[in-house]
């Protein structure tokens, strides 16, 4: 016996010294690096190391755009308040005179009662606000119409959302909003060319370009990361197809799909159900890993919320349930019968379905390039709610999507 | 020599061929061993200071065991980082050269059976006996490299050696019936 085993070592030793192995091309580019010490990492952690960098870089893309975002906001408020104060100062031309004539008679009339105490104030105005709603009522109304509501509305919800009140000159903001209404309702109240101007809102809000309510449709595609239970990854797959939806409003919409997406994925053979296979297998024999691929088709319902919504970009939540139809699915096997391993390949092209088959979340950014086109970004994660394929596999899946989105007004 | 990037690539063109040789006994995928042979290299070469050269006669051989030292660890390193899992799925013929009249093409085709013999072998049991029987490793050394007891680098050997003459015998057997 020690002999059979001294024959079998020395005749593998020379097959292990002269076996006819192809050497490949070169790969002193790729180690060059490394070597240098430009990269003191090995060659097999360049792979992580190029995800952990996309990574970081969709994050400080993501800082950017909240950057971007929160100073847009300061500028447009900015804006609004120097907006404000002009649309004050700025009455009609064609009465301009008349109504500094007015102005000015009014100040001179208001003028003692903004120098006593606040409450006796507020007590002279809110007479003088009766008055003037009384005589609105009854006369005015006819002339100022809905316009007049529209624009003491408008104006109040601007200031109120601006805080402008506490930031211009102290006679015309005392805090005193009926008396703010009557210095604004006497200067409007006989200008029949404040109803032909856009209401105070829409001159201030600027135009969200977003806010499109009606359908839309694509095409996306992009590489996608499967795992079944936390395995690790190996291979990369893809998912492309058609995506289309309708928005409800300027942040809700409701989006469906139908994408065609390989999966490839390994496992150990405890999480792979033999129900479904077991009659075409012998008996006895044990699964102790596979690996495989999957071909699909994708049908994905979910709804999407939009924030941070700018004139030409928005950010972008979606959750939603997928389904799956199979239309192909090849494993390798390596199994085990009486103790002897043997590797096996199957190929299956039954179109089992898995409805909700997994709970889908993304998160993304979209960005106007024309009209009514938009460029989608969407990293997204499945997480399984049942099991997938002949194996009945928890997949866990990810990836980053990316998309032409057209809007149909 | 540690920046010499010329001598560097020198090293890595002429021995390259030597440690895929070693380092794909111990890893079955062929890209994963190619990339185990540069990682391998990067190491060395971030080490070469440590290489020694006491005799001009020998440091050739010398010189060819530490990079053979080196091709293992890093070899064992990725097994372990697998946790020595089974892989699946055939070697692909593209990785054998095919031998030329000149050679004797059917030893040649002998050793590479032998050596997909070797490669089938589950992970464990492949080291130890890489280790062991190939390189020339004591079973203490293993125990150390694989941080294994000695008894189970000892039981992994004598199970690798049984399966090993199993598939020997039922690789003769194929041959005989083709005959």
């Amino acid at each position: 016996m020690q002999d059979l085993n001294q024959n079998m070592d020395e005749l593998l030793r020379k097959a292990a010294e002269h076996y006819p192995l192809k050497i490949n091309k070169s790969e002193w580019e790729t180690i060059a690096p490394s070597v240098a010490g430009t990269a003191d990492k090995p060659a097999s952690r360049k792979k992580n190391v190029f995800i952990k960098k996309i990574i970081s870089l969709f994050i400080f893309f993501i800082a950017l755009l909240l950057a971007d975002s929160f100073i847009n906001r300061s500028l447009k408020k900015s804006e609004l308040r120097h907006s404000f104060a002009e649309k004050k100062s700025s009455v009609p031309s064609s009465n301009q005179n008349d109504v500094s004539k007015r102005s000015r008679i009014k100040k001179e009339q208001d003028q003692p009662a903004l120098q006593v105490p606040f409450s006796e104030t507020r007590i002279k105005n809110d007479d003088i606000a009766d008055k003037k709603n009384l005589l609105l009522n009854k006369k005015d109304e006819s002339i100022i119409g809905t316009d007049y509501q529209q624009t003491k509305n408008s104006f109040y919800q601007s200031a109120k959302a601006e805080n402008i009140f506490n930031t211009h000159n102290s006679i015309s903001f005392t805090g005193n909003k009926e008396l703010i209404e009557h210095l604004l309702l006497s200067v409007n109240k006989n200008l029949p060319v404040l109803k032909q101007q856009p209401p105070v809102e829409t001159a201030l809000k600027p135009g969200k370009i977003f806010q499109q309510k009606g359908f839309y449709a694509g095409v996306v595609t992009g590489p996608l990361f499967d795992e079944v239970k936390n395995q690790g990854l190996k291979k990369t797959g893809f998912s492309a197809g058609l995506v289309a939806g309708y928005r409800f409003n300027d942040h809700w919409s409701f989006e469906s799909g139908l994408l065609f997406a390989k999966k490839p994925y390994f496992s150990t053979g405890k999480y792979f159900s033999m129900d479904k296979v077991g009659g075409s297998m012998p008996q006895g024999m044990e699964i102790l890993s596979l690996e495989g691929k999957n071909v699909m088709l994708e049908i994905p319902v979910k709804l999407k919320y939009e924030f941070l919504q700018q004139s030409n970009h928005h950010l972008f939540t979606t959750a939603g349930l997928s389904s799956f139809i199979n239309t192909n699915e090849k494993n390798n096997y390596l199994t085990a019968m009486n103790g002897v391993q043997q590797t096996m390949i199957s190929s299956y092209k039954n179109r089992s379905r898995s409805a909700a088959a997994t709970l889908d979340f993304s998160a993304g950014y979209e960005f106007k390039i024309g009209k009514s086109d938009h460029i989608r970004i969407e990293p997204y994660i499945q997480v399984p709610l049942k099991g997938m394929g002949v194996g009945s596999m928890p997949m866990k899946s990810s990836g980053i999507r990316l998309g032409l989105i057209k809007f149909f007004n | 020599m540690a920046n010499d990037h010329k001598h560097q690539r020198m090293l890595y063109e002429q021995y390259r061929g030597y440690a895929l040789r070693i380092v794909f006994r111990y890893i079955y995928r062929y890209e994963k061993a190619v990339d185990v042979v540069n990682d391998g290299f990067v190491k060395l070469f971030a080490g070469i200071s440590k290489f020694r050269m006491d005799n001009d006669d020998d440091i050739e051989k010398i010189w060819m065991g530490w990079m053979k030292r080196i091709m293992i660890n890093v070899a064992i390193d990725e097994l372990r980082k697998g946790n020595m899992s089974p892989e699946i799925g055939g070697i692909p013929e593209w990785v054998w050269e095919i031998p030329d009249n000149s050679q004797d093409a059917g030893q040649l085709l002998l050793y590479k059976d032998l050596i997909i013999l070797i490669k089938e072998l589950p992970p464990a049991y492949r080291a130890v006996f890489n280790l062991y029987v190939i390189d020339g490793y004591s079973h203490s050394e293993i125990a150390d490299i694989m941080n294994i007891a000695v008894g189970t680098s000892k039981s992994n050997l004598s199970k690798a050696r049984l399966l090993l003459q199993k598939s020997i015998k039922k690789m003769e057997e194929g041959k005989l019936c083709r005959i």
